[in-house]
């Protein structure tokens, strides 16, 4: 099922690709980037899942953070090393890599869970989750803009990977939780508090 | 009635335990927001940006205890995912030394040699007895890794604070913020290790790091002054 998802939704996104050029292909092209990180990290936890037949529960709050996170993290890093260490486009990049990883996700769960999914299930995929993909991916990506300086490059990265991992496994403990509410107003207010700041800064 | 005590005696440490987690929270935040304050808003200095980083990090980890506790109504003292925000923490106050301070108050000459020599010493000895303990209980890969990382934190912090000065006196202005780095990780191993033994002084202890935590952000902003004016 998630490759038949994963060729119908790709697909046309691809042949957008010949129509554009400079930033905004870049963008969609890690949107099908990020929507192929969803399928590999899809096919990698459910190798983990089964192989150590661990519950859902704890799958979901401590092995999917870890992995889903470390995958997305390859395309920023390769558009660093070998594209552009701008900020500008860097952060575009990583925001479209969560950004994809998350149309994926919530098209199969919408596909698995048809029969009982409703206006409140989208709006909460839609908003939370798709930010939280889209925040912890960029958290990442800015340690990219240091891919050339060595000395702060190595050790940044780690931290901002384990950073993005915690946010995650926040987000994640707390809607598999009685306070799902809490957990998904928390990537809203962090994107908002981004927003803001980001403002305040350049002016 | 015995039964009755002891429910007493869990909720009084789930008090205890909730409290403490909280404080931990406030206080790294206000390390992190004071630290994006002042760093990020005017451009400040690139090391005081990665300490405001590590400090996020450290804010990251704590949320993620408080949500635990507040979820499972029980403390998760073995590694988890919070854990991995102290780790990325202790990575950016390692970049914060190696990556923009280090260059400032080592100069690579031959009569530094000894400084480092007793810095390495020192924070072996801390890796050392570090692991000794682990043993003791049950040895988790993970706190090695962190254990590492404080050592490689205090390899500088000891430097920086034996140093002498050779450039317009920075090291002598950040000498009290090294002192409060390397009281952070030694707490913060002891604090691993007391969890590692279920040790009743963890909360103790915790609450001990929030206190440092919430004068290293204020001691670096006021060294950082001294060195740019």
């Amino acid at each position: 099922m998630v490759y038949i998802i994963f060729i119908s939704v790709a697909v046309p996104l691809f042949m957008l690709l010949f129509l554009m050029d400079g930033q905004p292909r870049n963008i969609v092209g890690f949107v099908i980037l990020g929507i192929a990180c969803a399928v590999s990290s899809y096919e990698i936890n459910s190798l983990i899942k089964h192989t150590y037949n661990i519950t859902d529960f704890n799958f979901k709050v401590f092995i999917s953070p870890v992995t889903e996170e470390l995958i997305k993290f390859i395309p920023p890093l390769f558009f660093g090393l070998l594209a552009s260490d701008k900020r500008k486009n860097i952060i575009g990049v990583s925001m479209a890599v969560g950004i994809g990883f998350a149309v994926m996700e919530n098209i199969y769960l919408l596909v698995i869970n048809c029969s009982y999914v409703n206006i409140f299930w989208a709006l909460m995929r839609g908003f939370s989750t798709s930010l939280m993909h889209g925040i912890t991916t960029t958290v990442v990506g800015l340690g990219m803009t240091f891919i050339h300086k060595k000395k702060l490059f190595y050790t940044g990265i780690f931290g901002l990977a384990s950073a993005s991992i915690t946010y995650h496994g926040i987000y994640n403990l707390l809607v598999e939780s009685k306070y799902e509410y809490i957990g998904i107003f928390i990537p809203i207010l962090t994107y908002l508090v981004i927003l803001l700041s980001a403002r305040k800064i350049t002016d | 009635m015995d039964s009755q005590k002891n429910r007493v005696r869990m909720g009084e440490c789930f008090g205890l335990n909730l409290t403490v987690e909280f404080i931990s929270l406030l206080c790294s935040l206000f390390a992190f927001i004071y630290g994006a304050h002042v760093s990020f808003k005017n451009r400040g200095a690139l090391f005081l940006q990665i300490i405001t980083c590590a400090f996020g990090c450290f804010s990251l980890g704590n949320l993620y205890d408080l949500c635990y506790f507040v979820c499972m109504e029980r403390a998760d003292y073995s590694f988890n995912i919070g854990s991995l925000g102290y780790l990325g923490g202790m990575f950016f106050l390692f970049s914060s030394y190696y990556g923009a301070m280090d260059r400032i108050g080592d100069n690579k000459s031959k009569s530094l040699v000894k400084y480092k020599v007793y810095s390495l010493l020192l924070s072996s000895m801390n890796l050392i007895l570090c692991t000794i303990m682990m043993y003791g209980a049950n040895f988790n890969i993970f706190l090695f890794v962190s254990s590492v990382l404080s050592s490689a934190v205090l390899y500088f912090a000891f430097k920086h604070l034996f140093l002498p000065d050779i450039e317009n006196g920075i090291l002598k202005v950040m000498k009290q913020y090294n002192l409060l780095i390397i009281s952070l990780c030694v707490i913060k191993n002891l604090y691993d290790i007391s969890c590692l033994y279920s040790s009743a002084l963890s909360p103790y202890l915790k609450l001990l790091l929030c206190t440092i935590t919430i004068f290293i952000m204020p001691q670096a902003v006021k060294g950082v002054k001294k060195w740019s004016t």
